[in-house]
């Protein structure tokens, strides 16, 4: 009786003892297993460095700068040990000052008082503030490294480079310029790696490493030139206060290649704190803006006339006597002078609305509408920059007899400054429409890619081009802009104003004034374009625009080492 | 035959010998290992913080604020020897 008790007994544990392991080793298994691996293996997830963007020069104007996430593991603390951190953290970064101290100590506290395992303290630390904190060796503390973007420049170039901001997930993402247009290039991809670690948690060497590491981001050359850069910037700056403009924008570009040289904007935004400006200041103007070119665009309308042989630079307007009147308007010269038979060459040379007319008239809308979408109007130029849009071209069917008068001489037809520099550096290059390209290189960690200049199409002649290039040298020596002109250097250019409409009329005194030219006339270095918007000491591009274009012009002259030709 | 064996059996001993040791002699240097870890990151920090800061100082906004304060100026003229 008492052995078949003691055997029921026996019986009784074994099946405990195998109902116990049955728990462990298959009901609990999954639950276990990934307990221990968690105890073994530790998962780091390495951020990936965001690649620089230089200049062509190699100069960085865009890099990344290591920041920290200060933390603390409030359940590790007594509370007598949270106090006490609360009040080392809070004189540390207070800096001195009394009242702030308080504040910080006030907030540590009660961050470091909840019963919480993980509590962020302070996101953005700098390496030194970090390293005076580490060397205290405090308890109950760490540090996560994080990156943000640091701009040597300043806020140089801000629209160009646009800014780094978080996405939806939280990860960094460029918007706007070329932050925006490479950011697949620049991000990089994060390393995720799980490691196998010892009782202490450190690295066992000989243990499973798995994963992938990181990969950072490639780096950007540009074609942007520092010193005309900085030339421009400054020059730009100073002159959209000299003449009281709403805004202001510069484009100085090889007309040969497209390479973009300098780009620059006003008002412009600080890329490190974006989120302290107007989001209407993120677009760059330059490829973003639309406006009517007013006269930099009879160049273009004259290139098309000319090379389809229709005009010659010494052909007479037979209709030039006095205003003209088409569709109800009468279309007036902007002096409201007149010369009957003037010239083509002269026509240019006094930007004469009515020898436009009579020009834009020989070609016609249809052969006028083919030679614009030849010159890149109503479609974008494909440069680099995430923030460009064009304003499409009304249909053809669409024109009327004064569209064709009004488009001759720049008005009632839309254009971005990029179109516009685009367009007029064809006739200083010889006839060929160019990409405009800001990066130059994209710098791999083994191999480079280099961005080769593209000729999309030829749009003018050469002869053509080059009796274009003899007009503008006359309206830069013989045009309203000639006092500005720096004496022996042949330029070739055309000023601009354009009145702006506003709620269904032109109003007379708010204008884009504009100069566009290259230099040296017969050997372009550069072709630039130069915009005021809404200038209030002078409307004119003659008496704003044109001068900016030429002080910048002789600073470009010593930088590239041109010498006075004439 | 039995030297083959006996050769081999001391050859099997040592190699298991020598992986004991290899074995007990790293686990010891994980310590090392995160040492080493620690002192690349520091190090490429600083080196990040450092480029910065030569970035800073060359930057031409700075070397033009400098140099202005030094009394240096754009020139007004070029002569140009021919």
């Amino acid at each position: 009786m008492r052995i078949g008790f003691i055997k029921l007994l026996f019986l009784l544990l074994l099946f405990g003892i195998m109902t116990r392991l049955f728990y462990w080793q298959v009901v609990r298994a999954d639950e276990l297993k990934a307990m221990a691996e968690g105890q073994h293996f530790e998962n780091l997830q390495i951020p990936a460095t965001r690649g620089d963007i230089k200049t062509s020069d190699g100069f960085s104007l865009a890099t990344s700068r290591p920041n920290f996430l200060l933390y603390a593991l409030p359940k590790t603390l007594t509370e007598q040990e949270k106090k006490d951190l609360a009040t080392i953290l809070a004189k540390l970064l207070s800096l001195g000052e009394k009242e702030y101290e308080e504040t910080l100590k006030k907030e540590f506290s009660e961050k470091i008082a909840q019963n919480l395992y993980w509590v962020s303290l302070v996101k953005s630390l700098n390496f030194d503030m970090k390293n005076r904190i580490n060397s205290l060796k405090l308890k109950g503390i760490g540090f996560s490294e994080t990156s943000s973007r640091f701009y040597p420049e300043g806020s140089s170039s801000a629209q160009l480079l646009g800014f780094v901001g978080s996405n939806q997930r939280g990860e960094d993402t460029g918007y706007f310029g070329l932050e925006g247009f490479y950011n697949g290039e620049l991000k990089g991809v994060a390393g995720n790696i799980r490691q196998e670690r010892d009782a202490l948690g450190l690295p066992i060497i000989f243990g499973q490493l798995l994963g992938t590491f990181k990969k950072d981001g490639k780096g950007l050359q540009t074609n942007i030139d520092r010193s005309v850069q900085f030339i421009v910037e400054q020059t730009l700056k100073r002159d959209v206060e000299k003449y009281g403009a709403k805004a202001a924008s510069a484009i100085v570009m090889d007309p040969e290649t497209g390479a973009i040289l300098a780009m620059a904007s006003y008002p412009s935004y600080d890329p490190a704190n974006f989120t302290k400006y107007p989001k209407e200041y993120y677009r760059n103007p330059v490829v973003a803006d639309s406006y009517e070119p007013g006269s930099t665009f009879k160049v273009l309308v004259m290139a098309a006339a000319i090379n389809e042989d229709l005009v010659e630079p010494d052909t007479k307007c037979d209709n030039c006597s006095g205003p003209i009147s088409l569709g109800g308007f009468n279309i007036r010269t902007w002096n409201n002078q007149y010369k009957d038979s003037i010239t083509m060459t002269e026509t240019i040379i006094h930007s004469d609305n009515t020898g436009m007319v009579f020009a834009g008239k020989k070609l016609g809308i249809d052969k006028l509408y083919s030679y614009l979408e030849n010159f890149g109007m109503g479609s974008n130029t494909n440069i680099d920059l995430q923030d460009e849009s064009s304003a499409d071209m009304r249909p053809k069917k669409e024109w009327k007899e004064i569209d064709l008068a009004t488009a001759s001489f720049g008005q009632g037809i839309l254009v971005t400054p990029i179109q516009m520099i685009r367009a007029v550096a064809t006739i200083a290059n010889g006839g060929k429409l160019v990409e405009p390209q800001i990066a130059k290189i994209i710098e791999g960690d083994n191999s480079n890619f280099e961005i080769k200049p593209k000729v999309v199409r030829e749009v003018i002649r050469s002869d053509t081009a080059k009796i274009l290039t003899e007009m503008m040298v006359k309206a830069v020596d013989e045009g309203e802009a000639k006092f500005a002109k720096p004496k022996g250097f042949k330029i070739a250019g055309k000023t601009g104003t354009a009145q702006i409409p506003i709620a269904g009329h032109y109003d007379a005194n708010k204008t884009i004034a504009s100069f566009v030219g290259f230099a040296p006339a017969d050997n372009p270095k550069f072709i630039m374009l130069v915009r005021f918007d809404q200038p209030s000491s002078s409307i004119f591009g003659a008496e704003t625009a044109a001068p900016t274009f030429f002080t910048i012009a002789k600073q470009l002259f010593t930088y590239f080492k041109i010498t006075p030709s004439e | 035959m039995n030297i083959i064996l006996k050769v081999s059996g001391v050859f099997l001993a040592v190699l298991v010998l020598l992986q004991i040791w290899v074995s007990h002699t790293m686990i010891t240097q994980g310590s090392n290992l995160k040492r080493i870890e620690d002192l690349e990151r520091q190090l490429s920090q600083e080196n990040l913080i450092l480029e910065n800061e030569i970035a800073t100082t060359a930057a031409f906004l700075n070397i033009a604020t400098a140099s202005a304060s030094l009394g240096f100026s754009v020139p007004k003229t070029v002569q140009y020897i021919r």
